[in-house]
């Protein structure tokens, strides 16, 4: 105890300035998201092969694991916004499940088609290191600019926050990759996406939180 | 030359005219203070209906979005009254009174540095209650790192230490030496270590408290520290 509570009560009151009432976590997620989406677009347009993803638009299963990708952000942003206000429901941190489960299991049936058309060839744990360092640069940059948006305002839920952050910045990554990369996943693929997702997941759980750590 | 009148309304007018005027100017005014004074007064009734009937929560709220407003009085009360309901949160984590009261001071610091996060119109206790679990939680962590950090010492150590290590003289004299070493570092040095060392203040506590930012404390304890371990390593050489 440094010093009386009333005493910091009083203090508080007196360097009390008026504030702003921050906008609907759904109406700041929106404002964050649209530029974000915008800029994806923008650069899968400029610089990316749309071609490969054009010619596979009638492929449901493909369709679904990039949607399911870039759904899984998107809901986990929206979810880490909600979350990183005090007093939210905690309910919040299940939205990315239903996309990711769509998205996981989409990416599974590729692999299973891969394995019965081509078999396993290729299996070298490094084949798909570009996939990797593309979703760990795009994420990280995803990732911490989210973070740097809502750092102010966490003052609960930090682990949940900072792990959703990841979650929505590695899965965005990986919804742009589709404009980088061959139509398709092989399991050396899923297992280096999955790989980069959880390393970012846990560079933010750590990095993060340690940033919003008081000393 | 056609000649022009001057007119003017002072001259002109009949001293009838001019009470009259003054006396609609009056009734005016008379009016019009009425007219505020009934506002008012159906203001302060209305105001004060609700206090008396709105419960807990829609007082919370009303003290809450004064206090984004910064209207001090309103802001006191809140914390104030929010004070209590934070102290039974810290209690179903601590025992010690002391870290209580830590809990109690960490969650205010955190309201009034996040209060722009509450939303009008939504309930504030659930918004309280989860910075005072997440500050109660902070206060187990750092408990649980300190007793990593902390070794036991058995009975046994403590009485196999000479007398003379632990006299008075050995004491004072060891307290000199620390003085000394202290009284050599600069003014903000000596103030980062107080604040950060001895009284064990957060690094964003002591900033606000000294008025440096973070980083500035940060490189005047790890100058202090350096200064004080060569300080004392060369008194204890020699």
């Amino acid at each position: 105890m440094r010093e009386h509570t009333e005493t910091l009560i009083e203090r508080l009151s007196r360097e009390a300035e008026p504030v702003k009432p921050l906008s609907p976590p759904m109406l700041r997620a929106a404002s964050l998201l649209i530029p974000l989406l915008g800029l994806m677009t923008a650069i899968a347009m400029w610089i990316g092969q749309a071609d490969g993803l054009i010619s596979h638009l009638h492929d449901p299963i493909f369709m679904s694991a990039t949607i399911g990708s870039l759904l899984t952000g998107v809901c986990a942003f929206v979810a880490a916004l909600n979350l990183s206000i005090p007093g939210r429901s905690a309910a919040w941190a299940w939205l990315p499940i239903p996309p990711a489960a769509v998205w996981l299991s989409a990416n599974a049936l590729q692999c299973v088609n891969h394995i019965a058309t081509i078999g396993l060839h290729d299996f070298s744990p490094f084949a798909s290191a570009d996939c990797f360092v593309f979703i760990m640069m795009t994420g990280t940059a995803i990732a911490v600019a989210t973070y740097l948006l809502v750092r102010n305002t966490i003052a609960a839920n930090t682990l949940s926050v900072t792990a959703l952050i990841g979650l929505s910045a590695a899965t965005l990554g990986m919804a742009l990759l589709t404009f980088f990369h061959p139509p398709g996943t092989n399991p050396v693929d899923f297992l280096t996406h999955l790989t980069a997702t959880i390393a970012l997941v846990l560079f933010m759980v750590t990095a993060g939180r340690g940033a919003l750590e008081p000393n | 030359m056609v000649a022009t009148r001057q007119f003017s309304p002072a001259i002109d007018e009949s001293p009838s005219i001019m009470i009259m005027g003054l006396l609609r100017r009056a009734d005016r005014t008379v009016f019009a203070a009425g007219q505020d004074f009934f506002y008012w007064g159906r203001d302060f009734c209305v105001r004060k209906l609700t206090e008396l009937t709105e419960t807990q929560s829609q007082r919370w709220q009303r003290l809450m979005v004064a206090a984004q407003a910064a209207e001090p009085r309103a802001y006191t009360l809140l914390l104030k009254e929010c004070s209590s309901f934070i102290r039974a949160i810290a209690r179903r984590y601590h025992a010690d009174a002391g870290t209580i009261e830590d809990v109690v001071q960490e969650t205010l610091i955190s309201i009034h540095r996040i209060r722009n996060t509450y939303e009008p119109g939504r309930a504030v206790e659930p918004w309280i209650a989860a910075i005072a679990k997440a500050r109660a939680i902070d206060a187990l962590r750092s408990r649980k790192r300190r007793q990593r950090l902390e070794q036991p010492v058995e009975p046994e150590t403590l009485a196999n230490i000479p007398a003379e290590m632990i006299s008075n003289e050995s004491v004072m004299a060891a307290s000199s030496t620390i003085e000394v070493a202290l009284s050599n570092l600069t003014p903000s040095q000596r103030a980062a270590v107080k604040m950060l060392k001895i009284e064990e203040l957060s690094l964003r506590e002591a900033s606000q408290a000294s008025g440096q930012s973070v980083q500035s404390l940060k490189s005047a304890l790890h100058r202090a520290m350096q200064a004080l371990r060569s300080s004392l390593s060369g008194d204890r050489d020699a």
